[in-house]
């Protein structure tokens, strides 16, 4: 996963620095980062992640908003995307399990193990399979 | 005598005097109609002498102004007047018919025998009278006599007859009206039968309302006299009796100068009287009054014949009501002698012989209960009266001296005065119809009484209360809340139930409306799991007309008859709104908290977790060591904020459990292995036995794991660093129980009594390996049990604990499921429901609906049988397809159950494959599948829905109940319509 590219939705700095630093330090993976749904939208139009990561509660424009207008810019539908989130009840969770997601990180996670985890959604993930149930890596 | 001198004066002396002695009534007159002269026999004729014969103007002697204006101008106009018919007027205001011959002539001596005045015009007029009035009189008579047999020969009704007499009476006598009165001397007066006026009504109309009854006494005077003398009689001047009816007679004379009248008389009997009444002189003679009286007679004859003929027919007509009612007993009642004709049927259902009863209105009278005598005799007048259906219902006594319930219904006869005569019916005995009815209205009245207690408690309090009849589906009282919470009047609900629906919000209505129909009373209370004593409890949103939402919270509970059928739909809500609002911000004041807390904790445990992984670079074991604790705290803090989470789902009860069955061999692996991080961290062995034998248990996989972990856990953090817990799965009776067992301190028995409640510390452990929320227990408890299992704990101080959980097996379901141990949740509530509904719907109600389950393996088939059974359900399974089939056959499911991939085919083919054995009532169908992608292979996509496995309970029978429901009715209806389209 050589060059691999990782694009960081969420609004708090603190965690846009820690998650940076656990991805690079960890996986020498280059890690952008936008600070909402808008932020992020606006890095697409010009860059090609291999990689997103995407937190839920997010002022202008929430994390699920953002997944289905992702979807919708042009070759963005085959890039994995993984909500990182501390809105993890059940009700919640159940409204995940419909999206074109490679899964779900819930908040707050062992940042020794944040690699392992993504690295298994995205193994798990394939952009035809929509009807696979959304992995939930805890 | 004058005349005497001027004959023999008069040079004319000899022609004069042939005239004068002539036996036709000679006049002369002038051209303008003054008599010049007048022969002996024309003042006889006039009744006149000389004197007030001369000098008068001839046409004051026609009685009728347009003869003589008619004769005068013939004359004027030197035209003759051949057989002139006119009608003269004698002096005592007689009338005589005459033939007149007239012409005109030119005057000779005739100006000096007038008393020589000179004359204007020597024209005079001639004018030859034949008096004809006896003769025509006589032929009238005679032709009256023969046109009055003529009407009665083909007569066969009295006032028909009379009517048609009157009616040529008038024409042939040259009368204007003619009156009938049959006498009824019981009421002391002659009624008036028939009226006949010839020509213009409006002349006679003082008369016809005045002739109407008379009074039958002589001081009335005319027509009553009639009666009194029984002789015919002529009036010309009525003036000289003194009454007429009942009146001072000027005014009759006035417009009637000439009236007949005469008796209709059967032997000596008068029957009635027939009067004919002229507004102008009628000739009328003694002959006439005779031949009168002989008409007389012969009505008389006629009516005679006429009634003899009806009183036969009534006797027929008693014949025939006899034959016809022969079940129901037979009366026969004499209006004027009050006996009454009772038939042996009517004193044998009584209990009473032919003889013991006398044929007399008293015996009736004396039978009819007390209570109900003057309702039937009110009803009996009714009917006489106005002629309307009688009928009524009364008791009468019978001879051991009950009383029996009769339905009477009769029929009058009237005679042609319309009088009634007789009335003639039956007896019908009602005595147990009757009891049925009474038992009825007591038991309504019983009601009522409770309903207006109801009613009075339900004004007064601020709950919406209302009652609905099952029999109508109607409201058929609300109370005053209805209308503040719903904004709508009662009375506008009480018009149209769907004032109560219309409000309630399109997501809630059809379930409500379902609900009230009583059909899903078990899926209610499995939605709201707060049911208690008798009916369901409800949930639901209104929205009112300002467009506000409003939780309303509802129990409804029927009334049942004495047969069991709901009688009435009890229903209580208020306004829960407030507390909706409550509870909707607790759950997201949880979810904020949640979140808020997670969210810096991430970061905490995120920078603790990179410093401690020596990514941001080498630290001193001594900052290792705290850094270490900080993020074992930050842990220790995040399981907290889980396990309160689980706390209040449980609490709330919004944990959802998916059922299946698991090996407990796998389930205890999978847990041993998520820990054994811990336990090498710990220093602390893990072994594990199963001696379950392949025996699986049923439960839910994930909450399952999380229970066991919370308890190695525990187990783990109290064992002593180089010792070992140890778990063993054994059978326990029919199911599987799970025990971890450590090495650690014990627990004091004091303490292991709350060990399971919230927030307990086992505070007399040592406090460095403390590190629990206090929660995990609490909620394995709960847990355990939401799964039917049990939990427990056994320890003494010094000698390590053991933790157990028994958790049902597929055994333990097959067990209960022979030996009938599991039945439906609430039987009773159940049956009274199922029997209510399969009653109208016609079925026999002992059956439960029966579901087919087609599922090939063993342990699913017995988890959703024991489902299925306990909620109060038959089931019957079948392995595979061609299973299914046979059953299928056999017997109509009301639901099915189908797994899709079967040993021998397709599921989905077996689903269409019913759908067209009862095309005609399709069976809904559930299907247990891994995806919905096969939803297009069937036939009838709204009559199927799907459930992914793992299932949850909850699911399957909210769907089991729904389906089961009238809406399976409405669905098929959808569903033919679409087809109809395709």
């Amino acid at each position: 996963m050589e060059n691999f590219s990782v694009l960081l939705v969420d609004d708090n700095a603190d965690l846009r620095k820690l998650v940076s630093k656990i991805l690079t330090a960890l996986c020498q993976w280059r890690v952008d980062t936008a600070d909402s749904g808008i932020e992020a939208l606006s890095y697409l139009q010009e860059h090609r992640p291999d990689l997103i990561l995407m937190d839920v509660s997010m002022p202008q424009m929430d994390g699920l908003t953002a997944i289905g207008e992702i979807k919708k810019v042009k070759n963005c539908r085959a890039i994995p995307i993984i909500l990182i989130t501390a809105r993890v009840q059940n009700h919640e969770m159940n409204q995940y399990r419909s999206l074109p997601i490679a899964g779900v990180i819930s908040k707050p996670f062992d940042p020794m193990k944040l690699p392992g985890q993504i690295k298994k959604l995205i193994e798990q993930w394939s952009p035809s399979g929509e009807n696979q149930r959304v992995a939930i890596s805890e | 005598m004058s005349d005497q001198s001027n004959k023999h004066s008069n040079t004319n002396a000899l022609a004069l005097d042939f005239l004068e002695d002539a036996p036709i009534p000679l006049l002369q007159t002038d051209d303008k109609g003054i008599i010049k002269r007048a022969n002996q026999a024309a003042l006889v004729l006039l009744q006149r002498d000389n004197a007030t014969i001369l000098g008068q103007n001839i046409a004051q002697f026609f009685a009728r102004t347009a003869q003589s204006e008619q004769a005068l101008a013939l004359l004027q106009a030197d035209s003759i007047l051949k057989e002139f018919a006119a009608v003269f007027k004698t002096s005592d205001s007689s009338l005589r018919y005459v033939i007149i011959d007239g012409n005109s002539s030119i005057s000779s001596s005739l100006s000096t025998a007038a008393g020589g005045e000179n004359q204007a015009s020597d024209k005079q007029f001639n004018f030859f009278v034949r008096d004809i009035t006896e003769s025509w009189l006589k032929q009238s008579q005679s032709n009256a006599q023969f046109d009055i047999t003529k009407v009665l020969i083909g007569s066969t009704a009295i006032v028909d007859a009379l009517e048609q007499i009157c009616s040529t009476l008038c024409t042939l006598l040259k009368f204007d009206i003619g009156i009938v009165w049959r006498i009824d001397e019981r009421a002391n007066r002659m009624a008036r039968l028939v009226h006949k006026v010839i020509g213009e009504t409006s002349k006679h109309e003082y008369l016809i309302a005045r002739s109407v009854n008379v009074p039958l006494s002589v001081a009335a005077g005319f027509p009553a006299s009639i009666w009194f003398n029984g002789k015919g009689r002529v009036y010309t001047d009525m003036e000289q009796y003194e009454t007429c009816f009942n009146e001072p007679a000027s005014r009759m004379t006035k417009s009637y100068p000439a009236v007949a009248a005469f008796p209709i008389c059967i032997g000596n009997r008068i029957w009635g009287v027939i009067s004919l009444l002229s507004t102008s002189a009628a000739p009328i003679s003694d002959e006439l009054v005779a031949t009168l009286e002989s008409i007389g007679y012969q009505i008389g004859n006629f009516v005679d014949r006429i009634e003899a003929n009806e009183a036969y027919l009534k006797s027929q007509e008693r014949y025939y009501v006899a034959i016809t009612g022969s079940n129901d007993g037979i009366w026969d009642w004499d209006l004027v002698t009050n006996e009454v004709f009772y038939s042996p049927r009517y004193k044998s259902q009584l209990g009473f012989e032919e003889s013991e009863l006398a044929n007399h209105f008293d015996t009736f009278r004396t039978l009819c209960h007390p209570e109900d005598y003057q309702q039937v005799m009110d009803k009996v007048q009714k009917h006489i009266d106005t002629k309307q259906a009688y009928e009524a219902e009364m008791r009468l006594r019978t001879k051991s001296g009950d009383y029996k319930w009769i339905c009477a219904r009769g029929q009058a006869i009237w005679n042609s005065q319309g009088r009634a005569i007789r009335m003639a019916g039956s007896h019908r005995d009602i005595t147990e119809l009757k009891a049925a009815e009474i038992t009825r209205h007591e038991y309504e009245k019983r009601l009522l009484e409770s309903e207006s207690m109801f009613r009075q408690l339900a004004e007064n309090i601020r709950e919406v209360f209302w009652i609905i009849s099952a029999r109508t589906d109607e409201f058929i009282y609300a109370s005053p809340a209805f209308e503040e919470l719903w904004l709508e009047g009662c009375d506008q609900l009480y018009k149209n139930k769907e004032v109560f629906f219309n409000a309630i919000i399109a997501e809630d209505r059809p379930r409500i409306r379902r609900a009230l129909q009583g059909l899903v009373l078990a899926s209610e209370r499995q939605d709201s799991q707060r049911q208690d004593g008798q009916g369901f409890e409800l949930e639901f949103r209104i929205e009112t007309k300002e467009n506000e939402i409003r939780w309303i919270w509802a129990r409804i509970f029927p009334v049942l008859d004495k047969s069991g059928a709901c009688e009435r739909l009890y229903g209580i809500a208020h306004d829960i709104t407030e507390k909706k609002e409550v509870e909707r911000r607790v759950s997201e004041f949880y979810s904020t908290v949640s979140h808020e807390l997670r969210t810096p904790l991430t970061s905490i445990r995120a920078a603790l977790g990179l410093i401690e992984g020596g990514i941001t670079g080498e630290i001193g074991p001594e900052t290792m060591e705290y850094v270490s604790i900080a993020r074992d705290n930050s842990d220790r803090l995040i399981r907290l904020i889980n396990d309160i989470l689980d706390i209040r789902r449980l609490e709330a009860n919004k944990l959802e459990m998916k059922i299946e069955n698991i090996a407990p061999q796998e389930l205890i692996e999978k847990t041993i292995d998520s820990l054994r991080a811990f336990a090498e961290e710990q220093g602390v062995a893990i072994t594990f036995v199963n001696k379950t034998q392949g025996r699986d248990i049923i439960g839910d996989k994930d909450r399952l794991v999380q229970v066991l972990t919370n308890l190695i856990s525990n187990a783990l953090k109290y064992t002593p660093r180089g010792k070992s817990v140890a778990i063993i799965a054994s059978n326990h009776d029919v199911n599987v129980k799970i025990s971890v067992i450590d090495q650690g301190p014990g627990i004091a028995e004091e303490h292991l009594q709350g060990l399971f409640g919230l927030f307990q510390q086992l505070s007399c452990v040592e406090n460095e390996v403390n590190t629990g929320s206090g929660l995990g227990l609490a909620i394995s408890k709960a847990l355990v049990e939401k799964l039917g299992g049990i939990i427990g704990a056994e320890s003494k101080v010094g000698d390590g604990a053991i933790f157990w959980i028994e958790i049902p097996s597929l055994e333990t379901l097959e067990n209960q499921l022979e030996s009938g141990a599991i039945k439906a949740d609430e039987p009773n509530r159940e049956n009274n429901f199922t029997t209510d509904e399969q009653t109208r719907g016609g079925e026999d109600h002992c059956d439960p609906p029966l579901v087919l389950l087609m599922e090939d393996s063993d342990s699913i088939a017995l988890i959703l049988k024991t489902l299925i059974t306990r909620k109060g359900y038959a089931c019957m399974r079948a392995a595979n397809i061609a299973e299914a089939r046979l059953l299928a056959e056999g017997q109509r499911p009301a639901l099915l159950f189908a797994d899709i991939n079967l040993p021998d085919g397709n599921g989905l083919d077996f689903v269409n494959w019913l759908h067209e054995k009862y095309a005609d009532d399709p069976i809904p169908v559930i299907v247990l599948s891994g995806s919905e992608a096969n939803i297009g292979r069937v036939l009838h996509p709204q009559l199927v829905d799907w459930i992914k496995k793992p299932f949850a309970n909850d699911e399957i029978l909210h769907l089991l109940n729904s389906r089961t429901s009238k809406k399976t009715s409405e669905n098929i209806s959808k569903d033919t319509a679409i087809k109809n389209q395709s």
